[in-house]
């Protein structure tokens, strides 16, 4: 999956294998899993872009990540006026309150705290799908 | 561990040396008064105080110094016992009364005189019968005297007796020195009798014994202690020294009025013992004139006794303004003015007879022996008057001497006294200053120890903040796992599952996801350390609607009775605050949870002092007030897990913010009764 330049709906950026397991689960749960880029770390998603990957629907991004942070990656999709306005949505562990201030200051979309929980992390992934996916029209001059 | 009782007790055991010296001079004090009057009784001079030419003491004041010993015996020994309270007090005052009596006495007010109630012999210095009285400064002294013996121990005035006493030394001493120097006539204040050297040594003894009865109170004590502030040495200096000054300034000019005077008497005695010699020498030139004139009928022999008549018309002229100042003089200067006009009329009769007639008509009258007879009358006039005036002169030598050697006295007395003031004024003033040093020394090694403390606590502060960070991404993301793919299993491979193993996946995400809680409830209280409050105003009625509104919505809160008050508004942060509520309304409801018809009652006050209180009472299964010290700590639970879910962190989240908001929190209860947990907060600003 990783590397080819492809048009995807999401970009999940995700390191830890528990974590993109369970989420890869709850988008198939909810039938979302169609067109799916996973990068493992913030390096992989940058490249992603750079090789000509787009993303229709949303990113959902992990925010403690190896070599690049989640928020740097959001700092540098949203320096690029291509992604300015491409949904991104931050899927973290961390609730800690500067982190959530810094993803906003920096033009993030939404802000989920994964729930421990399992339903209620299932349940949390499949609405941010649903509404990203289904209910909300994404902007279409984008990444032109 | 010695308490601070014990240790400031400890510091006053080290003063009992000025105390023991202040007690020497009372006991000093009493034997001298004792033995004067023994003195008296048994007609031995010397003991009445018949030192060195002074006058003795007198005895009522040698009766009130025995007095004042017992005075101060009393104060010291008895403590605050009202018998022997009063009777000090009543002593006092009779001392005082004695002294206040003889000073009016001796300004002229009419009153008894009470120095001489009691006299046991005759003043051996006025052999006259005279009765003993008592010198206008032992009635002073005893005056303050009995003000500070009176004063010694009041409550309010405390240290005021040593003040009293320290200028009744000071005073002395003055006096004193002056006596020393001048010889008699330094403890003579104004024209009264001179105080007795045995009276002086009593009253400095009394002065003394004031001034160091209490050496932990009032200004000695604060010199002692070192607690003296520059401004208040500053203040004691300069009044005493203006008091010191006054005295030198009023004595010394009595001192110089009373030398001036001498020395214009001293010139009008010179004066007059110049003109009535130069009446004598006038007259005889006038008789050897007359008697050549006489003899010869040579009219150049009247010269010298034209000339002479001359000369005694002026003497007598000068010496008719003159003030002889004696009574003596008196009748005798009209006495001489006759004799020599007697004189003066005789010669001239004979020189008419001579010019006139010839030997025969005046020699019968000159062979009477008028003349001679009249001039020897003159002469014992003029040598009588002459010895008033040497007298008279001797006496303004006197006085100008004894003028002279007061003014020294007084001089000297106050420059010693000025020099010891200034030592003090020094004394105090650089203690003062190396006091203040210390201080500030003291002031900025706090400072940089503090400003080490606070970089301490910003790494902490920082480190802390990493830790969280760490813990909120890392330790999360493994429970997430353990509890999701428990969930996977049982939901995508039941059928191989048996009912034992349904039961154990259980179990293990259940206590995965308690531990989720537990974390989240620990970073939530690091967040409450770390965040500074930001204090704003808060509607507290709208944060307890919030908050009880959330609460309803749960299965636990819906079956709740809420009954919610009016609360004051207050000041603090709503973040910190919402928590505080949620916490307390969240663990009513849980606690109350199991009650057939649970009821959270919330209410709130404004105290008289502006401090408000806030207060939350369930009905639930309370808790026994034997474990209320444990309800606030971390991790301290007083029910089971089983029986009600929680971590142990509520409460202590609650604590910490109420009191960084600078608020108390307090909780009462009873097992099955129920429980109230109050907090305040400060009055609004």
């Amino acid at each position: 999956m990783a590397g080819k330049t492809t048009d995807v709906e999401i970009l999940l950026v995700e390191d830890d294998d528990a974590d993109l397991e369970l989420t890869l689960h709850a988008l198939k749960q909810h039938r979302l899993a169609n067109r799916i880029h996973v990068a493992r770390d913030g390096e992989e998603a940058l490249r992603f872009f750079e090789n000509g990957g787009r993303v229709e629907r949303l990113v959902l991004l992990d925010l403690k990540l190896p070599k690049v942070s989640g928020l740097q990656v959001l700092e540098r999709l949203r320096a690029d006026e291509r992604y300015r306005t491409l949904p991104i949505v931050v899927l973290t562990s961390s609730r800690e309150e500067p982190d959530i201030e810094r993803c906003y200051a920096l033009g993030v979309n939404s802000y989920i705290v994964k729930p421990v929980e399992f339903e209620k992390f299932s349940e949390a992934v499949g609405k941010v799908g649903l509404y990203w996916l289904l209910i909300n029209e994404a902007p279409h001059r984008a990444q032109e | 561990m010695p308490s601070v009782k014990d240790l400031s007790a400890a510091a006053k055991m080290n003063a009992p040396s000025l105390r023991d010296w202040s007690a020497v001079c009372g006991a000093l004090l009493g034997l001298l008064g004792a033995s004067v009057l023994l003195g008296w009784a048994a007609g031995v001079p010397w003991l009445t105080g018949y030192w060195g030419g002074s006058s003795p003491m007198n005895p009522s004041a040698a009766l009130v110094f025995i007095g004042a010993a017992i005075v101060l015996w009393l104060r010291a020994t008895s403590g605050h016992r009202a018998a022997a309270v009063r009777s000090a007090d009543l002593l006092s005052v009779l001392i005082l009364l004695v002294g206040l009596l003889k000073v009016l006495q001796l300004v002229g007010v009419p009153v008894l005189p009470v120095d001489q109630l009691i006299q046991l012999a005759e003043d051996p210095l006025r052999p006259l019968g005279g009765p003993t009285a008592m010198a206008l400064g032992t009635a002073l002294g005893l005056l303050f005297g009995g003000l500070g013996l009176f004063l010694l121990d009041k409550p309010r005035l405390r240290g005021t007796s040593s003040l009293i006493g320290a200028a009744l030394t000071a005073g002395v001493l003055v006096f004193s020195i002056g006596e020393l120097l001048g010889s008699a006539g330094g403890l003579a204040l104004s024209a009264s009798a001179p105080i007795a050297r045995s009276t002086a040594a009593a009253l400095l003894l009394l002065g003394l014994a004031l001034t160091l009865a209490r050496p932990d109170e009032g200004i000695v004590g604060a010199f002692r202690r070192n607690e003296l502030s520059i401004r208040r040495t500053l203040f004691f200096s300069f009044g005493l020294t203006a008091l010191v000054l006054g005295v030198v300034v009023a004595t010394t000019g009595y001192s110089s009025v009373a030398g001036w005077r001498a020395t214009e008497t001293r010139r009008a005695g010179s004066t007059a013992r110049r003109e009535l010699s130069g009446l004598l020498v006038s007259l005889l030139s006038m008789e050897s004139g007359q008697r050549g004139f006489l003899l010869s009928g040579d009219t150049l022999f009247l010269d010298p006794y034209r000339t002479g008549a001359a000369s005694v018309d002026q003497h007598l002229a000068v010496l008719a303004t003159i003030g002889w100042g004696s009574a003596a003089a008196d009748p005798l200067t009209p006495l001489l003015r006759g004799l020599v006009g007697r004189k003066v009329a005789l010669m001239a009769d004979l020189v008419e007879r001579r010019r006139t007639g010839g030997t025969a008509k005046f020699l019968p009258q000159f062979m009477t022996g008028h003349g001679k007879a009249v001039m020897d009358s003159i002469r014992v006039v003029v040598t009588a008057l002459d010895d008033i005036e040497i007298m008279r002169t001797d006496q303004a030598d006197e006085q100008l001497r004894v003028a002279m050697r007061r003014a020294l006295g007084f001089g000297g007395g106050a420059a010693l006294l000025m020099v010891l003031f200034l030592a003090f004024t020094s004394t105090a003033i650089s203690r003062g200053l190396a006091a203040t040093e210390a201080a500030r020394d003291h002031i900025e090694e706090l400072n940089v120890k503090l400003e080490g403390k606070m970089q301490d606590v910003e790494t902490q502060s920082v480190e802390m903040a990493a830790f969280s960070y760490s813990v909120s991404h890392d330790l999360r993301a493994p429970l997430r796992a353990i509890d999701g793919f428990s969930r996977l299993l049982v939901n995508e491979h039941a059928a191989q599952l048996s009912p034992e193993a349904h039961r154990l996946l259980g179990v293990i995400r259940d206590r995965a996801q308690r531990m989720a809680r537990l974390i989240d409830e620990l970073l939530m209280l690091a967040q409450v350390t770390r965040r500074e409050p930001k204090f704003e105003r808060v509607d507290q009625d709208a944060l307890v609607r919030e908050v009880v509104g959330e609460l309803r919505e749960t299965p636990a809160g819906q079956r709740v009775e809420f009954d919610v008050g009016r609360l004051p508004e207050s000041t603090g942060d709503v973040g910190l605050l919402r928590q505080v509520w949620s916490n307390l309304l969240g663990n009513a409801v849980k606690y109350s949870a199991r009650v057939e018809t649970p009821r959270v009652a919330v209410s709130g006050a404004t105290e008289p002092s502006g401090e408000l209180v806030y207060r939350i009472v369930d009905n639930g299964v309370g808790f026994d007030m034997a474990h209320v010290d444990k309800l606030f700590g971390v991790f301290q639970r007083l029910h089971a897990p089983s029986e009600f879910e929680g971590t142990g962190v509520g409460l202590a989240t609650v604590q910490r913010v109420i009191r960084r908001h600078g608020g108390r929190v307090w909780a009462t209860g009873s097992p099955g009764r129920g429980a109230e947990f109050c907090f305040t907060l400060p009055a609004r600003e």
